[in-house]
């Protein structure tokens, strides 16, 4: 049975339609003190309402991502004793499950891996957008220098570097209209970057 | 002796509260009990129920009205010849979509949800305001940088409203904007002067719709309180609502001007 991620329909709303994703990014933006003046006393509770359900879509995002995590890097990382999760007292800031780093930039799973000649870790990550649907990266380092374990791409069917020191999966999990994603080659994608990275 | 007395009496005893640990221990212990005996229960019905809101996509539409309709302009793309539009273009650009290509009707029906969207924004009911329901034909006039002595006003409606009479009354709103600047000194004085030498005040409203209050522009308004301040997501906002609502037919151009004016403003403006 292939595996598949359903999206909450918050989540679906957010992705495929704009004035949606436009409402909920600025409402996301506002400060706790902030107030439109122009609003009248009976659209008061409108606002708080559409507040809470800006937060609510990132929740829903947020839990989207997790499961998309556990579906697509779960089985895989699973399989390998040599993979140890780091607790959060080690991750960098940036890296951490704060609504910010979530909602503007990745979910982040860090791993240290044993065995290696020096401190070697493992990082993955997972984001969903309207134009890529499900998106996921790996990228590995060791040493105090943190250098990278990942050399150039080529002979990977499913990977290509990014920007950022990371892999950047070539094939999508692009959204269909019931807010579903095909899990099937991230799934392989994941085997072949995990699989190539421990036989280093 | 009375019985307020014998009362007050009482009141002014010293009555003594002797500090007793053992007792508060002992209660302490009673609630910490039954809290831990029914703590799992606790855990599991929250774990089984459903504390978070439902999801319901009205929550939006009631402050930025029919999100899902394709004329709505959060669901145009924003203009992007890579560079940001100026103010002055923004206003051309503007004026250019009042005036409709000369289209009379849709050119009044714009500017008339326009207008309301001013005084809406503005926090003002639309009960006593300049409205073009009733406006003369070919007397309607949208004009960008409307030249007054050495200086332009961003932004001026004019028209003849009909009057029952037979007689015509010249209505004017000037319309001043600014994204991230401030408001010169004599410019909002000088621009009600000119207003004031053409329509009685009761014909006239002029609003200066800015990125965000700051102090400054704040202290200028303090001179010049004819002026109506609004801020440009709130028109925005409120012009989606009353094109809507009056069913302006939709126009891809004009939702994405609206749009890039949207992103214009930066996350301090609401």
């Amino acid at each position: 049975m292939s595996t598949v991620l359903s999206l909450p329909e918050s989540v679906r709303d957010y992705m495929q339609d704009s004035g949606v994703r436009t409402a909920v990014d600025h409402l996301l933006g506002q400060k706790t003190k902030d107030f439109p003046l122009d609003l009248q006393w009976e659209e008061v509770l409108s606002f708080h309402d559409a507040l809470l359900m800006a937060a609510k879509v990132r929740r829903d995002y947020i839990a989207a991502l997790m499961e998309a995590w556990e579906l697509v890097w779960g089985p895989v990382l699973k399989k390998h004793s040599r993979l140890k999760e780091l607790p959060f007292s080690d991750y960098d800031p940036e890296a951490l499950p704060t609504p910010e780093v979530i909602w503007q930039d990745s979910l982040y799973r860090i791993f240290e891996i044993s065995g290696w000649q020096q401190e070697a870790w493992l990082y993955t990550s997972v984001e969903i957008s309207p134009k890529d649907g499900l998106v996921i990266y790996i990228a590995a380092e060791e040493g105090a220098k943190n250098i990278s374990l990942l050399s150039d791409t080529s002979g990977l069917e499913f990977w290509q570097p990014d920007d950022n020191g990371y892999w950047k999966c070539k094939v999508g999990g692009s959204i269909n209209v019931a807010g579903k994603i095909a899990l099937e080659e991230l799934l392989m994608a994941a085997e072949e970057a995990i699989a190539y990275i421990l036989k280093g | 002796m009375s019985k307020t007395s014998e009362l007050l009496k009482l009141a002014n005893h010293h009555w003594p509260i002797p500090w007793n640990k053992e007792a508060v221990q002992n209660t302490y212990r009673r609630i910490e009990r039954s809290m831990l005996l029914h703590m799992p229960a606790l855990i599991s019905a929250a774990r089984a129920g459903n504390w978070l809101p439902d999801y319901s996509a009205a929550a939006f539409m009631q402050l930025w009205g029919n999100l899902t309709d394709h004329g709505h302009a959060f669901n145009a793309p924003s203009i992007n010849w890579g560079f940001n539009l100026t103010e002055p273009q923004c206003t051309k650009a503007l004026a250019h979509f009042l005036c409709a290509d000369g289209n009379a009707e849709l050119s009044r029906v714009r500017c008339a949800a326009f207008v309301r969207a001013l005084y809406r924004a503005a926090g003002i009911s639309t009960g006593n305001c300049l409205k073009l329901e009733k406006v003369e034909p070919g007397s309607l006039k949208v004009e960008a940088e409307r030249a007054v002595g050495k200086k332009r006003i961003d932004l001026a409606l004019e028209w003849k409203e009909e009057a029952t009479n037979g007689e015509s009354d010249q209505r004017l709103i000037l319309i001043e904007g600014k994204f991230n600047h401030h408001v010169t000194k004599s410019q909002l004085s000088i621009y009600r002067q000119f207003a004031n030498r053409h329509v009685k005040s009761s014909a006239r409203a002029l609003f200066l719709v800015i990125d965000r209050m700051t102090s400054h522009t704040a202290r200028m308004l303090n001179y010049n309180r004819e002026w109506i301040p609004l801020t440009w997501r709130a028109l925005i906002r409120r012009l989606e609502i009353e094109m809507a609502s009056l069913e302006v037919p939709p126009d891809h151009d004009f939702a994405r001007l609206r749009k890039t004016i949207w992103e214009m403003c930066t996350n301090q403006s609401i």
